[in-house]
């Protein structure tokens, strides 16, 4: 009597269980997933020193710069007419380890609101997040420009680019 | 009233029927949306730290109408916390580029339909958090891609000189709906430059069809009588619909002087395409 009672309850559980997990509509075939992907920022010959902030995020060390003054090393700072522009480079690395050949696209968008125009490998960042590389090789550095254009009456206090840049990697 | 004794079932049946209870019960725990499940995890020995997310892709087929639910797993192997919003885009080609659209922008979006089991969160130092994401593809779409994202929002930096960077992962998410699936090529361009030991074969292929496909595919250069003398494989690359891919593959042998035939052969979802070219080295 007590074995029966045990193997009812058993049975609600795992029909309950079972109700709860499935869709009443599924696609047919199983989905195919795989593949782990990760990517880092990093420092490249040519380009400005970045600031580790843990794995995968990262600050580009402009240093003080001004339509006059210099800035630090493989950061160059140009005159314009509407007021200056600051020009540097950092390296992208992602790893796929278990897929051969799979490539990443790196898209970039602004999440702060900001009167500069940032332009990462030319392409001008919105608030909407663009393409603007694609192909990206596991376990190879790719470069990226960086070009921020500062308004010639930016007061100083607009220079703090908090979380200015958001890098997504999307495999393709 | 006569009454029969009940044989007792046997303790091997008792002990499966329990265990099936207790694997019952923890689909339960899985399902609650606000228990995602969280997983310490160190950093592998020698291993940088990084922000990883499995799976990379996810190739669905089925129907107009269906729906699939998908575990992602972020494993954060920093020593900072990863803050994160989850978000569902559209992808599309536009002039040959993939674009990647806002949820709903889209007319007949399979992002809007996007049910995340947690919306936001934190994955706190050496450990991953799981997050479920429910995609219904509607009765009639042209879109076949959808990409989720761990949306990075954590402040990281408030240094005046220095510009912050966030970093995002996203998982792509592909849907077959139809048997309209066909490839296109272009001629085989073959760059051949016998004094570097080094053959070029770049073959264009466009998608015409309506489904992303996944073509795989080799080159196999013969020689003015037919012989096969070298063969190289093309690097996998996946095609949405409308977009248009060069595949390229190195050949780094030796090749005597003479006239040679490149052919080209990609198979993709049980179908062939082939394409030929000549080439010399001279």
């Amino acid at each position: 009597m007590r074995g029966r009672f045990v193997l009812a309850i058993a049975c609600v559980i795992l029909c309950a269980g079972a109700a709860r997990r499935r869709p009443a509509l599924r696609l047919p075939a199983s989905p195919v997933a795989d593949g782990v992907m990760s990517f880092s920022i990093v420092a490249v010959p040519d380009g400005a020193r970045l600031t580790d902030l843990g794995g995968s995020s990262a600050g580009i060390d402009l240093g003080t710069v001004s339509r006059v003054s210099g800035a630090r090393s493989n950061v160059e700072v140009q005159p314009k007419a509407t007021g200056f522009e600051v020009k540097t480079r950092f390296g992208i690395i992602i790893r796929d380890p278990a897929a051969r050949g799979r490539t990443g696209s790196l898209l970039a968008a602004i999440t702060v609101p900001t009167r500069y125009t940032i332009k990462l490998d030319g392409v001008q960042l919105g608030p909407a997040a663009r393409l603007v590389a694609s192909a990206l090789r596991p376990g190879t550095v790719t470069t990226h420009r960086l070009e921020i254009q500062v308004p010639a009456d930016a007061r100083e206090d607009e220079a703090a680019l908090l979380n200015a840049i958001q890098l997504t990697v999307v495999p393709e | 009233m006569i009454t029969r004794p009940m044989n007792p079932l046997p303790k091997r049946i008792l002990r499966m029927i329990a265990l099936a209870a207790l694997f019952s019960l923890s689909l339960f725990a899985q399902t609650d949306p606000s228990a995602p499940t969280i997983m310490r995890r160190g950093p592998a020995p020698g291993e940088k730290p990084a922000v990883a997310l499995s799976p990379a892709v996810i190739v669905a087929k089925g129907q107009f109408g269906a729906a699939t639910t998908q575990t992602l797993t972020l494993s954060n192997r920093t020593a900072e916390e990863f803050a994160f919003e989850m978000m569902a885009q559209d992808v599309v080609v536009r002039d040959g580029k993939r674009v990647f659209v806002n949820a709903g922008e889209l007319p007949n979006s399979i992002a809007q339909s996007a049910e995340f089991s947690l919306k936001s969160g934190v994955a706190k130092p050496f450990t991953s958090v799981t997050v479920d994401v429910r995609l219904t593809v509607p009765k009639q779409t042209d879109i076949r891609a959808v990409v989720a994202i761990f949306h990075g929002t954590h402040v990281i930096s408030k240094s005046r000189n220095s510009v912050g960077m966030i970093a995002s992962l996203g998982t792509l998410i592909t849907f077959s709906l139809t048997d309209n699936i066909a490839l296109t090529p272009a001629a085989v361009k073959v760059v051949a430059n016998r004094d570097e030991a080094n053959i070029t074969v770049t073959q264009p292929i466009a998608n015409s069809g309506k489904e992303p496909v996944l073509p795989q595919g080799v080159a196999a250069i013969l020689n003015s009588h037919g012989n096969l003398v070298a063969k190289s494989t093309f690097e996998p690359q996946r095609l949405l619909p409308g977009e248009r891919l060069n595949f390229t593959t190195e050949y780094g042998g030796h090749l005597a002087r003479g006239t040679y035939k490149v052919l080209c052969s990609f198979e993709y979802e049980g179908k062939e395409l082939t394409s030929a070219g000549t080439f010399n080295i001279r």
